[in-house]
C-alpha cells in the first residue's frame, strides 16, 4: 500500500509540482517563429496545389482514398470556397503571432492547434514527422502556462497585480503540459532508436553513408576526408548511442546537459548536411524545456551582469512605493526590462542616497529616471529615455524622436498620468502618502 | 528616506524579485482529470508505436486509431528507419495530346534547385519524392495525372493520356575499393513506369 502511496507522489510532483513558466514562455516564443516558417514559407508559395478547389488532389479524393472511414478533425472541409480556406490560413498566422506574443495565449494556441490539424488533415500528403511534432507541440502549449510569462497576457496581468503581495517572479504552476512535451520527445527518440536497431545497414555501420547519399535532401557538401567509410561507422553507431542517451539518460540529472550538447551536436550535424526544416530546430528548441528553472535564472543573471559590465548599471526609476498606481507601472517596466536595465528605487522606502538629487514633488507627479551625469527627467522623456534602453520596448523608439509624434506624446502621457485611476485601478495601499496624481 | 506606513506584510522591490506566487496546488479532482488524459494519451500513443509484431496490437488500434485521429496524435518517428533508402529518384510523367505529341513533365526535382528554393518546397519532396513515387500512395496516382492533364489542356489539341514514370539510381554501396564520393553520385538514368491514366472530357473541366 505504501508502495502504491510513494508512486502516486512520484506520479503528482513530476505532473503537478509547482514550477516556473519561463522555460515553456522561452518555448512558446521560438516555437512560433518555426510554425510561422511553416506556413510562410513552406505552405504559402504552394497554397492552390496544395488546398485550393482545383488542388493536387481535391478534398473529396483526400476523403474517399485516405481518409476512408477514419474521424479526422478538418474544419476546412465545412468550407467550400477558396477564399475561406485561404481566410483561415491567414487566420491561423495570426493566431500564431499572438501566440508568440502571448497575447489570449491559451485561445490562440488552441485555434493555431485546430486550424494545424485541419490542414494537414486537408492534405496529408505533404505531412512529414516534422508536421506531426508541430501539431503534437502546439497541442501542448495550449494545454500549458505558457502564457503566464514574457507575454502580452503577463504585462495585462501586471496592470492588475499588487507585486508587493505577489512577488515579480512569474507565477508557478502545475508543469504538466511541458512534461508531457519532454515525454513526448523522449517516446520519438525511443521509437526512432527501436526502429534503426531493426535495420540492416544501421547494425552494419553504413546507414549515415546512405542517408547523406539521398541526393533529394542534400543541404551543404562534405570535404572528401570526412566523407570515407570508418567515419560513417562512427557516426552510425554513435547516432544510435546519442538518441539512446536522449530518452533515458536525459531524465538523470548529472548527465542531461551533457546528452542535451551531444544531441545538439547530433541535430546540427544534420541539419548542416540534409534540408529537413523545422524538424531539427522544432526538437532542438525542446531541449530549452529540459533545462532546469533555476539554471534558467542562472542564465538570466548572466547575461544581465554581461550587459552591466558592458553599459554600466541600470538606471533608477523613482516611484511611490504607497501607491498602487505606481507600483503596477513599476511592475510592468519590471517585465518589459529583460536585461536588467532598469532600477526601481522606493522613494518612500529604499535608502536615502539612492535618491540624491531627485525633487521629491515632481516624483509624486511623474516618473522619475535617472540619467548618467546624476540629473533626473521625468514624464514622457523619461520613458523615451527607458524605451531607448529595453528592448522591448525598441519598436516604438523611432516615433518617439519624430517632433510632432512626440509633442502629442508627451501631452497623452499627461492625460494617461491624469487618469491612470481608470486605466491602473485607484485603490491605495494602507498608509499611502500619495495617491492622487496631478498633472 | 524610511516611511512609518504599515510595510511588513508588502514585498520591497527587491525581494519581490525573488519571489513568485503559485496558481496554488490543484485540487484532486483536477489531478484525477489531468492524470487520466495523460494515461489515455499513453495507451493510444503507445499502441500506436508499438512494434508491428507485438500480439494483439491490431485489436488494440482498432480502438485507439479513432480517438488518435480526432485529436491530432497521430505520429510517424521512422526517417530514415527501420533502413535507410540505397536508391534516388525523381519523377517525370509523359502528357499524350490528341495530335499525337507528346510533353515531357519533370515534377520538382530537388537536387537541381538551389539552397533557398529547397528550403521552401521540402513540402513538395515529401509529397513527389516520399509519398506519390512509392506503392503505399498509388492511390492518389489518378488525381496527380488529373491535375496534370488540367493543367495542360489546350481546348484546340487535349490531352488524351498521362504517363508517370520513376526514374531511378540504386546509391552505390560503400566499397572503399571503388568509392564514390557523396559529390559524384549517378544520375537516375533508369526508368519505371508507375502508372498510365487516360484523360477523359470531365477530368478537363475545373
Amino acid at each position: 500500500m505504501s508502495e502504491t502511496n510513494a508512486t502516486v507522489e512520484k506520479w503528482n510532483r513530476f505532473w503537478f509540482e509547482p514550477t516556473s513558466p519561463v522555460a515553456m514562455a522561452l518555448f512558446r516564443i521560438f516555437f512560433s517563429i518555426i510554425l510561422l516558417e511553416n506556413m510562410v514559407v513552406h505552405l504559402l508559395p504552394d497554397f492552390d496545389i496544395y488546398f485550393g478547389k482545383n488542388s493536387l488532389v481535391p478534398i473529396k479524393d483526400m476523403m474517399s482514398l485516405y481518409w476512408g472511414s477514419g474521424s479526422y478533425f478538418d474544419v476546412l472541409a465545412l468550407l467550400h470556397s477558396d477564399r475561406y480556406i485561404l481566410a483561415a490560413f491567414w487566420l491561423m498566422v495570426v493566431a500564431t503571432i499572438f501566440m508568440g506574443l502571448g497575447l489570449f495565449t491559451r485561445f490562440s494556441s488552441w485555434t493555431v492547434f485546430l486550424l494545424l490539424m485541419s490542414f494537414s488533415s486537408h492534405f496529408q500528403l505533404n505531412q512529414n514527422a516534422g508536421d506531426n511534432y508541430l501539431r503534437l507541440a502546439t497541442m501542448c502549449l495550449a494545454l500549458s502556462n505558457a502564457g503566464d510569462a514574457l507575454s502580452f497576457d503577463n504585462l495585462i496581468r501586471a496592470t492588475r497585480e499588487d507585486w508587493r503581495l505577489t512577488g515579480l517572479g512569474p507565477r508557478l504552476s502545475a508543469p504538466w503540459a511541458q512534461r508531457l512535451l519532454q515525454v513526448q520527445l523522449c517516446i520519438a527518440y525511443a521509437h526512432t532508436w527501436y526502429s534503426k536497431m531493426e535495420g540492416e545497414h544501421w547494425n552494419d555501420g553504413t546507414a549515415v553513408y546512405y542517408a547523406v547519399r539521398y541526393d533529394d535532401l542534400m543541404r551543404f557538401p562534405l570535404p572528401h576526408f570526412f566523407d570515407q567509410l570508418p567515419v560513417y561507422m562512427v557516426l552510425t553507431w554513435g547516432t544510435l548511442a546519442v538518441e539512446f542517451a536522449l530518452f533515458t539518460l536525459i531524465w538523470w540529472r548529472p548527465a542531461r546537459y551533457w546528452v542535451l550538447a551531444i544531441g545538439v551536436s547530433l541535430h546540427a550535424g544534420i541539419e548542416y548536411c540534409m534540408n529537413l526544416p523545422m524538424f531539427e530546430w522544432a526538437f532542438l528548441l525542446t531541449y530549452v524545456l529540459f533545462i532546469y528553472p533555476a539554471d534558467l535564472t542562472r542564465c538570466s543573471n548572466l547575461i544581465k551582469n554581461k550587459i552591466k559590465i558592458k553599459h554600466g548599471e541600470p538606471y533608477k526609476l523613482a516611484f511611490d512605493g504607497n501607491c498602487i498606481l505606481c507600483i503596477r507601472t513599476i511592475g510592468i517596466v519590471h517585465r518589459l526590462d529583460i536585461f536588467g536595465r532598469i532600477k526601481p528605487v522606493d522613494f518612500h522606502h529604499d535608502e536615502e542616497n539612492e535618491l540624491s538629487g531627485l525633487d521629491l514633488g515632481q516624483a509624486e507627479k511623474e516618473i522619475m529616471l535617472q540619467k548618467r551625469d546624476g540629473t533626473w527627467i521625468g514624464g514622457f522623456k523619461a520613458f523615451r529615455f527607458m524605451a531607448l534602453r529595453l528592448p522591448l520596448l525598441w519598436p516604438l523608439v523611432p516615433f518617439l524622436y519624430i517632433p510632432v509624434v512626440s509633442f502629442v506624446a508627451e501631452l497623452i502621457y499627461k492625460l494617461v498620468a491624469a487618469n491612470r485611476k481608470n486605466i491602473l485601478g485607484s485603490t491605495c495601499s494602507p498608509g499611502a502618502v500619495a495617491c492622487e496624481v496631478s498633472t | 528616506m524610511q516611511s512609518s506606513s504599515p510595510r511588513s506584510k508588502y514585498f520591497s522591490f527587491r525581494e519581490a524579485i525573488n519571489y513568485s506566487s503559485s496558481s496554488g496546488p490543484f485540487t484532486e479532482g483536477h489531478r484525477v482529470l489531468v492524470s487520466s488524459f495523460l494515461v489515455v494519451f499513453f495507451i493510444v500513443v503507445g499502441a500506436w508505436l508499438l512494434p508491428e509484431w507485438t500480439p494483439y496490437k491490431n485489436s488494440i488500434t482498432t480502438y485507439t486509431w479513432p480517438v488518435m485521429l480526432t485529436t491530432g496524435w497521430v505520429q510517424y518517428w521512422s526517417l530514415f528507419c527501420p533502413d535507410v533508402r540505397d536508391r534516388n529518384y525523381h519523377l517525370t510523367a509523359l502528357i499524350e495530346f490528341a495530335d499525337g505529341t507528346v510533353k515531357i513533365y519533370e515534377f520538382p526535382r530537388m537536387e537541381k534547385m538551389d539552397l533557398w528554393t529547397k528550403f521552401q518546397r521540402e513540402k513538395m519532396r515529401k509529397l513527389f519524392g516520399d509519398n506519390i513515387a512509392w506503392p503505399n500512395f498509388a492511390q492518389f496516382r489518378p488525381s496527380v495525372c488529373r491535375y496534370l492533364a488540367r493543367a495542360n489542356n489546350d481546348t484546340t489539341n487535349p490531352p488524351i493520356s498521362v504517363t508517370m514514370i520513376r526514374n531511378i539510381v540504386m546509391t552505390p554501396p560503400p566499397d572503399p575499393k571503388h568509392w564514390v564520393y557523396r559529390d559524384n553520385l549517378p544520375q537516375h538514368i533508369n526508368k519505371e513506369i508507375l502508372f498510365s491514366y487516360k484523360v477523359n472530357a470531365n477530368d478537363l473541366l475545373n
